[in-house]
């Protein structure tokens, strides 16, 4: 898929780690875990505006679209 | 309290689809022991607590035109009709002996389905194994559209209600009630050509008993395993919806 999640680079620029992203959301580890590993289909806008609020970041710096033929 | 119903529901499903097995099973059993002539129907069989009623039964229609007009005084003697009578109000005759068809409303004829109870010798009989067969289809298609109803209702008790397994079930309880509904006219179809037995009645007034065929299908039991089916879309797409959601973060 042309969007690429980029959770995991800005959780190690930040020195955190998934689970105490998750208490600080209120999301479950499991979800940030299908977020992070790409295999979310859809991310609802307060999901996005929880994450951003605590990593201190904009949403095109967790959401990326890469097209197909710079991905290969 | 949804869940509870589910899981109320799953049970009930559950011991009726034993039974239903369970009487399949001894419909089978019953069977094969009167056609090698071990018993004959109709069989009444106690085992302690439990007991066992097993019979054989021939489908027929009755038709007989009713009198317009009749006296008491002939009832001793045959008539090609039938001396029954609609008279208005709660008397049962217009007052004298002659009786004329004079409520709003007038039989004209009488038709009526049943069936004749028949009590076999023992040993091979087509028509006994095709009544064994019929029988025993009907109740292992009951059975199977149960159980599945079990594992359908059980698993929605436990929250996976749209699923790709429950999409499975819900497909083969419509295809067990289209099927069900085929296969039995067409076992009857194969024997009622030639099932080895002629029906002759005599005498004078009696109504004409027809023997009747079972080869007809179902149009009723057809469409309702089309909206079955047609349900199971539903699910699938609700099974497609529900996967999408879980995969929304």
């Amino acid at each position: 898929m042309p969007i690429v999640i980029r959770l995991d680079r800005e959780l190690v620029e930040r020195k955190m780690t998934l689970t105490e992203l998750s208490e600080r959301v209120g999301i479950t580890v499991a979800n940030l875990s299908i977020l992070k590993t790409g295999k979310a289909r859809a991310v609802r806008l307060s999901t996005l505006e929880s994450i951003c609020r605590e990593l201190n970041c904009q949403p095109g710096d967790i959401i990326e679209y890469v097209a197909e033929s710079e991905a290969r | 309290m949804t869940r509870r119903v589910f899981r109320t529901g799953s049970w009930a499903a559950l011991v009726l689809g034993v039974l239903a097995a369970l009487s399949a099973v001894t419909v089978v059993v019953t069977g094969a022991l009167a056609l090698t002539g071990r018993v004959t129907y109709p069989v009444n069989v106690s085992l302690g607590p439990f007991s066992v009623h097993d019979r054989v039964s021939m489908p027929v229609a009755v038709w007989q035109e009713v009198c317009q007009k009749a006296s008491t005084y002939d009832s001793g003697e045959p008539s090609d009709c039938l001396r029954l009578f609609m008279h208005q109000g709660s008397e049962n005759s217009g007052g004298g002996p002659v009786h004329v068809q004079d409520a709003d409303v007038r039989p004209n004829d009488l038709y009526a389905t049943g069936a004749i109870s028949l009590a076999t010798t023992g040993g091979w009989s087509p028509l006994v194994a095709a009544s064994v067969t019929r029988k025993a289809i009907s109740l292992m298609v009951i059975s199977a559209v149960l159980l599945l109803l079990w594992r359908l209702l059980a698993n929605s008790a436990a929250g996976d209600v749209f699923s790709a397994r429950a999409v499975g079930q819900v497909r083969g309880i419509g295809w067990l009630v289209i099927l069900g509904n085929v296969v039995k006219p067409v076992v009857a179809f194969a024997v009622s050509f030639d099932d080895g037995y002629a029906m002759p009645m005599f005498g004078y007034g009696h109504p004409f008993v027809e023997k009747m065929g079972e080869a007809g299908v179902n149009l009723t039991q057809l469409a309702l395993g089309g909206l079955i089916l047609l349900l199971a879309e539903a699910f699938r797409h609700g099974a497609a919806v529900e996967a999408e959601r879980r995969l929304t973060v």
